[in-house]
C-alpha cells in the first residue's frame, strides 16, 4: 500500500530534499527569520506529500478487490496513520516552540482533510479559492489576524481536530460512494504523467459534467465553423490550419479559454478600479498566480496533445497536399510557433494590464518577467520539438521537466521582482542564457526540417 | 498413455464415453484380467477432464462387475468365468445389432434386407478364407 | 447440507433495467459450477453481487454461512476472485502487485506464484500496462490462486486466453480440484471449457437461474426426441421445450426424459428415437 501511495521517485526525492534543507537550516541558521522559513519549508513539503497521497488514495479506497481482501480497511488505516506519523517527524524541527508545533499539526490535519475532500468531492475545491480570497474580506471587514492568537487557538483545538479527523478516517477507509467521479480520478491516476490530459478525451461525452460538455462543444464549434467555411468557399484551409484542427482536444487551450481568462481578468481589473487602492496589494497573489497558471497549462497541454496525436499526424503527413518536401514539417512548426506565440503575447499583455492597474510590478520588473518567460517559452518549444522527433518515448520525464522548469521560472521571477534588479537585457549571464535558448531552438527547428 | 479418446462436446456424457470404451477394452482383451487401470487422477489429467467424471465411470464399471477396487492398487480388471464373459459379450453385440436395425429402419431398409446383407457378408468372408488356403 | 453459497430472492437493476429478478441459487462444497448465460444476461453482475463488489437491491446472500456483506477476515481469505475486466493499477509492476496482495493473506503461497509465473512466462518486472490482455488475465488468475482459496470465482476467465493458455488454465483448475476439496464457480459463454471441468451447469436467463443441474444429468435428460407416429395418434410429449409435427411423426426437444411416458410409448408400439445433444445446443434450447 505504501508503494502505491508514495509511488514515483521524483516527488519523493523532492520532498526528502526539502526536509534535508529544513534540517540543515535548523542546524546552521540562528537569526529571527529562521522559524518562519522553517515553517514555510516544512509546510510546503508536507502539503506536497499530503496532496500526492490524497490523489493516490482513490486507487486504494475504490479498488474493486477492497471488499474481498481480508482486513483491507484496517491495513489501509494503519498505512495512512504511518505516513502521517512519518510526515510529522520533520515538524519536530519547529520545537521547542510547543504552541507552534501543535498548531502546525492542526494545520496539517486540516490541510489533509481539505485535500482529501477536494479529491473525493470536487465541490470542496471551493476551499482553495476561499483561502486565496480570504485576505480580501478580512481587510474589508477590518479583522486583523494575530498570528499568536490564531496559533494558540489551533493548538488548543488540536484534540477536537484529531477526533474529527479520526472519525472521518474511519469513514474514508470504507468509503465506496461517488463512483462516477472517482473512476475519472482513477483513470487519470492510472496513466503516466505524459497522458493525463489526453485520457480525459476518452471519457464518454455523456459522462462529463455539464460544464465540461459545454466547454468541449464551444471549443470544437469554432473549428467546425472553420471547416464548414472552408468547404463552402473555394478557399482551401492552409496547411497550418489543418494541423491546428487535427491537434484539438477537449482540453486544448483554445479560443474560449482566452475569452474566459480575458473576461475574468477584466472583471478583476474593474473590481480593482472600483474599490479603494489600498486593498490592491491583496490581489497580488491572484494576479501573479493567473498568468503563471495560463502559461503552465498552455504549454504543457500543447505538448501532451501533439504527443498523443502523433500517429494521427503521421497519417496526415502522407496526404497529397503535403507531398512537397518539408511542407508538413514547416506547417507543423508553424502551428507550434503560432500557438505558443499567441499564448506568450497574451501573457505579456495580461501582465502589462495588471501591472498598470495593480501596480504590483514596475516597468523594469515587467520587462524582466517578460524576458524570463520568453526564455521559458523558447526552451519548452525546443523540448517539444526534440521530443517529437525522438524515436523513444520521453514523454513522462519531459512533462516533469517542464513542470519543474516552470516552477523554477516562477520562483526565479518572484525572487527577482522582490529584489529589484536592473534590466536583465544588460545582464551578461542572461544574455548568454537567451542566446543558448535561441541556439537550442534553432537546433531543434533544424532537426525538424532535416532528416526523414 | 493416452489410451482413451473422448469428445467433450458430444451429447454423450464423458463418463458414459469412458465407460463404454473401457467396457469394450475389457471385453476385447485389451485390458487383461488383473491388469491395473491408470489412476483416476492420471486419466483426468491426460484427458483434461474433471476427476469426478473419471471416478464416476470407474464406479459404474465396478458396479457392473468389470473392475474391482483393490486397496493400495487402484482398479484392476475382475477375473470372471468365461461363461459370464461370453454373456457380456453377447449382450454388447445384441445392443449393437439393435442399433443397426434402428438405423436401417430410419433409412427405410427392412429387417429382412439387413439379415440378407449379414448373410452375404458372412459368405464373402468364408470365401476369402477359403481362397487364402 | 451446508452450502458454500446460498442466494435467495436476489434482485438487482441498473437504472430502469432490471437484471436479476429474484434469483435463488445454492452451491455445495466441491462443486465445479459453470455459469452459462447470453451476453448481458447478468453473469458478471451476479458474481459481483455474491462478493459484495456491486450493490444489490434486495435478497439474501450467504457465503460460508455468513452474510455476504459481513464476511469475517478468515472467510474473506478463503475466496479467490478473477474479475472479467482488469482494473488493477496499471503502473504497478507485476511484482509490486503481487506484494500488494500478499500482505493480506496468511495462507499466501510463494511457491505457487513462482511456479505459475515461470510456467506462464510472465515477466514480473513489467508493468501491468505493458502486458498483453492474455498475460494480464494470467496474472489475475495467479493472484486469485496464490492465497490457496477454498472458493474460486472466475468471471470469464478464459476470454482473452489463447487455446493453449485456456487448456493450461483448465488443467491448473483441475489439479486444484482433485488435490483439495475446493469449490469453483466460473462464468463463460464458451461451452467447451465447461464440458471438460464442470460437474454442474447453471444457466442464467431472464434474471433467474433457469436451470441448474449436474452436467451428466443434463446431457442425459435434455435430448432430442423423434416420435415415429401418425398424425391422428395425437401424442403429447412431456417436458417439451420446442416441438414440430411432421407427416411421419413428431420432433421435439425435452428438458427432461420421462421414463414412464417412454414405457407407455413402448406399450403402444410407438417408436421413439433419442438423440443426445451437445452442451452448446442444450444451452441454446434452454434459453430460446
Amino acid at each position: 500500500m505504501k508503494t502505491i501511495l508514495l509511488h514515483g521517485w521524483l516527488v519523493k526525492v523532492f520532498i526528502v530534499l526539502l526536509w534535508g534543507i529544513a534540517i540543515a537550516m535548523r542546524l546552521t541558521m540562528h537569526d529571527d527569520t529562521r522559524d518562519n522559513l522553517l515553517f514555510t519549508l516544512i509546510a510546503f513539503s508536507n502539503f506536497l506529500l499530503y496532496l500526492m497521497v490524497a490523489m493516490r488514495l482513490p486507487l486504494l479506497t475504490h479498488n474493486k478487490m477492497a471488499v474481498l481482501l481480508p482486513d483491507y480497511s484496517q491495513k489501509l488505516k494503519k498505512v495512512l496513520l504511518l505516513v502521517f506519523g512519518v510526515s510529522l517527524l520533520p515538524t519536530l524541527l519547529v520545537l521547542p516552540d510547543v504552541v507552534t508545533w501543535l498548531a502546525f499539526i492542526s494545520i496539517s490535519i486540516l490541510a489533509i482533510l481539505i485535500f482529501v475532500a477536494m479529491i473525493y468531492q470536487p465541490i470542496y475545491q471551493i476551499f482553495i479559492w476561499l483561502l486565496i480570497l480570504m485576505p480580501l474580506p478580512m481587510a474589508m471587514l477590518d479583522i486583523s489576524l494575530n498570528k499568536g492568537i490564531l496559533f494558540t487557538t489551533l493548538a488548543w483545538l488540536l484534540p477536537l481536530i484529531i477526533w474529527f479527523a479520526y472519525v472521518l478516517l474511519n469513514k474514508l477507509v470504507n468509503y465506496r460512494g461517488n463512483h462516477k467521479h472517482i473512476s475519472k480520478i482513477i483513470a487519470t491516476m492510472n496513466v503516466s504523467m505524459g497522458n493525463t490530459l489526453s485520457i480525459q478525451d476518452s471519457i464518454p461525452f455523456a459522462n462529463r459534467t455539464k460544464l465540461a460538455q459545454w466547454w468541449g462543444n464551444s471549443h470544437f464549434n469554432y473549428y467546425r465553423k472553420l471547416i464548414n467555411d472552408a468547404t463552402n468557399s473555394s478557399q482551401k484551409l492552409s496547411n497550418r490550419k489543418l494541423i491546428e484542427i487535427s491537434c484539438q482536444s477537449a482540453n486544448s487551450f483554445g479560443v474560449n479559454a482566452y475569452v474566459i481568462w480575458s473576461v475574468g481578468i477584466t472583471l478583476l481589473c474593474v473590481l480593482a478600479l472600483v474599490i479603494d487602492e489600498s486593498y490592491h496589494h491583496l490581489f497580488t497573489p491572484m494576479v501573479t498566480l493567473i498568468p503563471a497558471l495560463i502559461i503552465g497549462t498552455g504549454s504543457i497541454t500543447l505538448f501532451q496533445i501533439i504527443q498523443c496525436k502523433k500517429s494521427y499526424l503521421a497519417r496526415l503527413a502522407i496526404l497529397p497536399r503535403f507531398k512537397q518536401h518539408n511542407s508538413f514539417s514547416r506547417a507543423f512548426l508553424g502551428y507550434v510557433f503560432y500557438n505558443q506565440a499567441i499564448l506568450y503575447c497574451f501573457i505579456a499583455m495580461l501582465l502589462a494590464v495588471t501591472a498598470k492597474i495593480f501596480g504590483h510590478i514596475n516597468v523594469t520588473v515587467y520587462l524582466n518577467s517578460v524576458l524570463i518567460l520568453l526564455v521559458y517559452c523558447l526552451v519548452t518549444i525546443s523540448m517539444m520539438l526534440l521530443t517529437w522527433r525522438a524515436a523513444q518515448n520521453y514523454c513522462n520525464p519531459v512533462v516533469w521537466l517542464m513542470i519543474i522548469g516552470f516552477i523554477g521560472t516562477i520562483v526565479f521571477t518572484t525572487h527577482m521582482a522582490t529584489s529589484g534588479m536592473v534590466l536583465l537585457v544588460y545582464n551578461g549571464i542572461f544574455q548568454w542564457i537567451l542566446i543558448a535558448s535561441l541556439l537550442l531552438l534553432s537546433f531543434s527547428v533544424f532537426r525538424q526540417l532535416t532528416d526523414k | 498413455m493416452e489410451q482413451f479418446i473422448i469428445s467433450p462436446s458430444s451429447g454423450i456424457p464423458i463418463y458414459k464415453q469412458l465407460y463404454s470404451q473401457i467396457e469394450r477394452m475389457v471385453l476385447n482383451g485389451y485390458f487383461s484380467v488383473d491388469q491395473r487401470l491408470p489412476s483416476v487422477r492420471q486419466v483426468a489429467s491426460d484427458l483434461d477432464v474433471n476427476p469426478m467424471t473419471v471416478s464416476k465411470a470407474y464406479g459404474l464399471l465396478e458396479e457392473r462387475g468389470y473392475l474391482t477396487r483393490l486397496r493400495g492398487k487402484g482398479m484392476v480388471v475382475t477375473a470372471r468365468d468365461d461363461e459370464v464373459l461370453q454373456q457380456e459379450k453377447l449382450t454388447m453385440l445384441d445392443e449393437m445389432i439393435k442399433e443397426l436395425l434402428a438405423q436401417a429402419k430410419q433409412m427405410g431398409i427392412s429387417d429382412d434386407k439387413v439379415v440378407q446383407m449379414i448373410n452375404r457378408n458372412v459368405a464373402n468372408k468364408q470365401d476369402e478364407t477359403v481362397g487364402k488356403e | 447440507m451446508t452450502c458454500i453459497v446460498n442466494v435467495k430472492g436476489l434482485t438487482k437493476s441498473y437504472k430502469n433495467q432490471s437484471v436479476l429478478k429474484g434469483l435463488s441459487w445454492e452451491i455445495e462444497p466441491g462443486d465445479v459450477v459453470g455459469l452459462l448465460g447470453k451476453n448481458g444476461a447478468g453473469k458478471s453482475t451476479l458474481l459481483k453481487s455474491l462478493l459484495n463488489i456491486s450493490d444489490i437491491d434486495s435478497g439474501e446472500i450467504s457465503i460460508f454461512g455468513e452474510q455476504y456483506n459481513q464476511l469475517s477476515s478468515k472467510n474473506k481469505a478463503r475466496i479467490g476472485y478473477v474479475p472479467q475486466e482488469n482494473d488493477e493499477i496499471s503502473w504497478l509492476s507485476v511484482n509490486d502487485l503481487i506484494n500488494f496482495r500478499k500482505q493480506f493473506y496468511s495462507t499466501w503461497s510463494d511457491e505457487k506464484v513462482t511456479e505459475l509465473i515461470s510456467r506462464w512466462e510472465i515477466d514480473a518486472t513489467k508493468k501491468i500496462a505493458e502486458l498483453s490482455p492474455g498475460q494480464v488475465q494470467r496474472v489475475l488468475i495467479i493472484l486469485a490462486l496464490a492465497p490457496m482459496p477454498d472458493l474460486l470465482i472466475f468471471d470469464e476467465p478464459a476470454a482473452s486466453l489463447d487455446p493453449a493458455g485456456r487448456r493450461d488454465f483448465l488443467k491448473e483448475i483441475l489439479t486444484l480440484v482433485s488435490d483439495e476439496n475446493i469449490t469453483v464457480i466460473f462464468s463463460t459463454h464458451i461451452t467447451s471449457d465447461l464440458e471438460r471441468i464442470a460437474n454442474k451447469v447453471a444457466i442464467l436467463d431472464r434474471g433467474k437461474i433457469c436451470y441448474f443441474n449436474g452436467l451428466d444429468v443434463t446431457k442425459e435428460s435434455v435430448v432430442q426426441l423423434i416420435v415415429h407416429c401418425k398424425k391422428e395418434q395425437d401424442i403429447t410429449i412431456p417436458y417439451l421445450l420446442r416441438g414440430k409435427v411432421h407427416s411421419q411423426g413428431q420432433y421435439g426437444v425435452v428438458s427432461q426424459l420421462d421414463q414412464v411416458w417412454l414405457a407407455e410409448m413402448k406399450e403402444q408400439a410407438v417408436e421413439v428415437t433419442i438423440n443426445p445433444m451437445g452442451l452448446e445446443d442444450i444451452f441454446l434450447e434452454l434459453t430460446a
